[in-house]
């Protein structure tokens, strides 16, 4: 193709059309100008393509004081290094790593006291020296302080399990079930959560990770920070990966059954709700929120048979009893309830009467 | 004592010598950068304080595009100068300074990233920022065929580019860097794929401004009439 027959497209991509705009020199100069004088029909595209590479520039610039010119510049005239170098120069036993170190101990000690507290309302299973297992019933929930500061809010049915050297060169954790999580930043150490095949990984910040076993959807949604999520994906014999990285009220959904992928912007107060005490629907189907419920609340549905529930509901409930919820469902529709110990029967109230 | 004498007035030519060469850095402007570095591995005062100069405020603000810290580029930039006075006898040639400078001022990002970071992560983490691209209505073309909308709407597209994206757009729009340099920088095997990075990047421009349903059809005819009527 000739530059007779170039678009905008085109000339943005030629790079000698690029370099003549932001370096212009005699020769490319003479050739352009010439070369617009033969094709005139031509000045309005190559004025825009002039134009969109001329006003491109960072939309954030950072200008130094005059005197960190001066500084560095002393500093360089001198051979002086920067600490940066100095420190990558240093001993490795300073100071600093034993207080670390005692900082450490100090630490673990601290999280055992935490975890022997908490244990009396939660299972807890050293499967071996190496492993240390947290399980929630079902319609309970837990908290967690791990010994970098990160807190974790287990919900119902849910187990989380890290190894007793948690902290000490990583932070890693594995979870099936939900769990919401607020990390304590620390670059030296990501965090990372296993579930099943997709990872999440970040340095600090807090999001929720859905991962119910029994379902085949893994969810991860982001109230602060960046976290990066990356599935492996084993065919034929080889393994792959796919990587997203995620920011605030963004939620990946992976489907593993499908072998899919879904990034949505979610209302993350929706997701991580749960955590407070606070039940939200959100134009959910009436599937969903049994399923939700039955976790929540300890607690099975016997939905008559035949009765098709449809629509969708929403509503938020704030600590709210399982009578109340379901008093707000039958509200909104034709059902009724009746609670059995551990049963929800529901019904349609017109068959009733 | 004549002996004396000599010498002293010898070296006082040479220090006025060199006063008045680090006044002038000027003569460097019309030098190939080859030449310039030249002088520089020679051991030319005035070519260091001329390339310290030009690009001491370029390498900053780059620097700055990719850390959170001021302070860790600033320690960057002097230990690269540091080393590159060092080392000056033993440095290759080079054709741009400007591009010599700010591989290797990335490749020391990287190594502190990877240092102070994490090894586990790719690229992502590589940016604690957004990279973030503007187009600027305030360029000095008398002849605007782009309106200050269109401007904006095509920045807010081109921030939806994936950072990588975004920092080849502005290698190649804005630092005038050339395909084979961009990809050293972004450390690709093949010069082919900047080239067909840069080409998606400007097809997703396209196709979003599409989105925006301003056909850039309709500017450009809008573009032909002001210059028929002009």
């Amino acid at each position: 193709m000739q530059y007779k027959d170039y678009n905008l497209e085109d000339f943005l991509g030629d790079e000698f059309f690029v370099n003549w705009v932001i370096n212009p020199d005699e020769g490319s100069t003479d050739f352009w100008e010439g070369w617009l004088k033969q094709n005139p029909d031509k000045l309005v595209v190559v004025t825009q393509a002039k134009e969109v590479i001329k006003s491109t520039s960072y939309k954030q610039n950072y200008i130094p004081d005059e005197s960190v010119y001066f500084d560095v510049l002393e500093n360089i005239y001198k051979g002086k290094k920067s600490k940066l170098q100095q420190a990558e120069q240093k001993t490795k036993y300073s100071f600093y790593k034993y207080a670390a170190a005692i900082a450490f101990i100090l630490l673990v000690g601290g999280i055992w006291i935490v975890n022997y507290s908490n244990s009396i309302e939660v299972k807890e299973v050293v499967a071996s020296s190496e492993f240390i297992k947290k399980e929630v019933p079902i319609g309970k929930k837990l908290s967690l302080k791990m010994p970098d500061g990160t807190s974790i809010k287990l919900n119902s049915q849910s187990t989380i399990t890290y190894t007793n050297q948690y902290n000490q060169q990583k932070r890693e954790v594995f979870l099936e079930g939900e769990a919401f999580f607020d990390v304590t930043p620390n670059p030296e150490k990501p965090f990372i959560i296993h579930t099943g095949t997709v990872t999440t990984t970040v340095l600090g910040t807090s999001f929720n990770i859905n991962a119910y076993p029994d379902k085949q959807l893994i969810k991860v949604a982001v109230a602060e920070g960046k976290v990066s999520v990356e599935n492996k994906q084993s065919e034929t014999g080889t393994d792959s990966y796919t990587e997203n990285v995620l920011y605030p009220n963004e939620m990946a959904i992976y489907d593993l059954g499908k072998q899919k992928v879904v990034k949505e912007k979610v209302n993350i107060e929706d997701e991580i709700s749960w955590k407070d005490e606070i039940i939200i629907f959100r134009n959910a189907k009436f599937d969903a929120i049994v399923d939700k419920l039955e976790k929540w609340y300890d607690v099975k549905f016997d939905i008559q048979e035949g009765l098709e529930i449809k629509g969708e509901f929403s509503g938020r409930f704030d600590r709210s009893s399982l009578e109340t919820v379901l008093e707000g469902l039958s509200f909104s529709s034709n059902i009724c309830y009746k609670i059995d110990e551990k049963i929800v029967k529901i019904t349609n109230c017109k068959n009733r009467k | 004592m004549a002996g004396f004498r000599v010498t002293h007035n010898k070296s006082l030519n040479e220090q006025t010598n060199n006063l008045s060469e680090q006044r002038d850095l000027s003569k460097f402007d019309n030098l190939p950068d080859c030449k310039i570095w030249t002088s520089f591995k020679k051991g030319e005062d005035a070519a260091f304080n001329y390339i310290y100069k030009k690009y001491f405020y370029q390498l900053y603000n780059y620097g700055n595009q990719f850390i959170n810290d001021a302070d860790v580029i600033q320690d960057l930039i002097q230990d690269l100068f540091i080393e590159l006075r060092e080392k000056r006898k033993n440095l290759g040639d080079v054709e741009s300074i400007k591009f010599y400078l700010y591989k290797i001022l990335k490749r020391k990002i990287l190594h502190y990233k990877k240092k102070n970071v994490t090894d586990l992560f790719s690229d992502s983490w590589m940016y604690e920022k957004a990279f973030d691209i503007t187009l600027s209505h305030e360029t000095n073309l008398i002849n605007t065929q782009i309106s200050k909308e269109t401007k904006e709407k095509l920045s807010k597209v081109m921030n939806k580019l994936s950072k990588r994206q975004k920092e080849i757009i502005i290698y190649y729009f804005y630092e005038g860097m050339t395909y084979k340099q961009i990809a050293e920088l972004m450390d690709f095997s093949k010069v082919e794929h900047a080239r067909v990075l840069v080409s998606r990047s400007i097809a997703k421009l396209r196709e979003e401004i599409k989105k925006y349903s301003i056909s850039l059809f309709i500017i450009c005819c809008a573009g032909l009439v002001k210059w028929i009527n002009s």
